[in-house]
């Protein structure tokens, strides 16, 4: 069983993802915020976070590259991606290319917990 | 301009918009989100001190309610570009109303557009939609330059609109940008100039 999941938060809408971030900690979560593509890359490395939660469509390198760079990095990691697209194309694209499930903008943070207990299946939420 | 390039302009500028108004809205439910969770931790009688942060909370929605006002408003006027086949367009105002309803597609490549501080209103009689069609042609060879530029914006009391592109990519775009775009009432050119940079 696993406590203190920690999560990569990659979105560049500040007070979006600080906010996220802050009801994760309530949550019992421990996360970490990267605010575009590259400083996600820049702090990823092979098992310092248990999962990515990461937004499609970012200034800089767009979500589907940060992805699979991720993927080459540790192919273990489960990636959830944040959509604003009102289709689901590009969250499928995402899962082709190994991302374990997509959510869509405005989140619900009660569906968002369930698919971090169902990508990390060990989660203890407190 | 043909039927499908007209449909894939407003396309591109409606998908932008609401793309961000979907942030908006994640930003408002999180936000309230957060105040609740704050609320049922002290109804809780767990001992968290959040007065503060549901102050600054209801000052963030406040903040998105506004952001997202303007963003439909900018919508709203955009749609109404194609009431008329001719009106009086003051090209430097709806140059700046065109900027701002692109702003995201400029940020999410990194590019920035600098318009010249506005000087005496420049008017011509023309279609609105096909103005901001043309800007539109325009700014889409501006988001195929390398991230980070700037690329500052004159106007010319002869209703011309100048993208000043410098560098090494500026060529290719002038190339395919240099001529006027017509308009259905008065002509205004909207043109690449060509800037080595050196």
């Amino acid at each position: 069983m696993k406590k203190n999941l920690s999560i990569l938060l990659v979105d560049d809408e500040e007070e979006f993802v600080v906010t996220l971030a802050e009801r994760l900690e309530i949550r019992g979560f421990s996360p970490t915020i990267a605010e575009d593509g590259e400083t996600a890359l820049s702090i990823f490395t092979p098992d310092t976070f248990d999962l990515v939660l990461l937004d499609l469509m970012m200034p800089g390198i767009g979500g589907l590259e940060v992805l699979a760079k991720l993927k080459e990095i540790q192919p273990t990691v489960p990636v959830i991606l944040l959509t604003g697209h009102g289709s689901t194309r590009e969250g499928m694209e995402g899962m082709r290319l190994g991302a374990f499930d997509y959510l869509m903008k405005p989140l619900n943070i009660e569906e968002l917990i369930r698919k971090i207990q169902e990508a990390v299946p060990d989660t203890v939420q407190p | 301009m043909r039927h499908f390039e007209e449909i894939h302009f407003a396309g591109k500028i409606t998908a932008s918009v609401t793309h961000e108004l979907r942030n908006v809205l994640a930003v408002i439910r999180e936000t309230s989100g957060l105040m609740q969770d704050i609320m049922s931790l002290q109804d809780q009688g767990k001992k968290i001190s959040g007065e503060e942060r549901i102050q600054s909370g209801f000052r963030a929605i406040s903040d998105q309610i506004q952001r997202g006002s303007q963003l439909i408003d900018r919508l709203n006027r955009f749609a109404h570009s194609s009431d008329h086949p001719e009106e009086s367009i003051d090209i430097q105002e709806a140059a700046a109303d065109f900027f701002q309803l692109t702003e995201r597609l400029c940020r999410i490549r990194r590019i920035t557009l600098v318009p010249e501080t506005r000087g005496n209103p420049i008017h011509i009689t023309a279609s609105k939609f096909y103005f901001y069609a043309a800007l539109f042609q325009a700014l889409e060879h501006c988001l195929s330059l390398p991230e980070d530029s700037h690329i500052p914006v004159s106007f010319t009391e002869k209703s011309e609109i100048y993208f000043h592109v410098s560098g090494l990519f500026a060529e290719p775009v002038q190339k395919k940008l240099t001529g006027a775009f017509l308009l259905t009432g008065d002509t205004c050119s909207i043109r690449i100039s060509h800037n080595t940079g050196s």
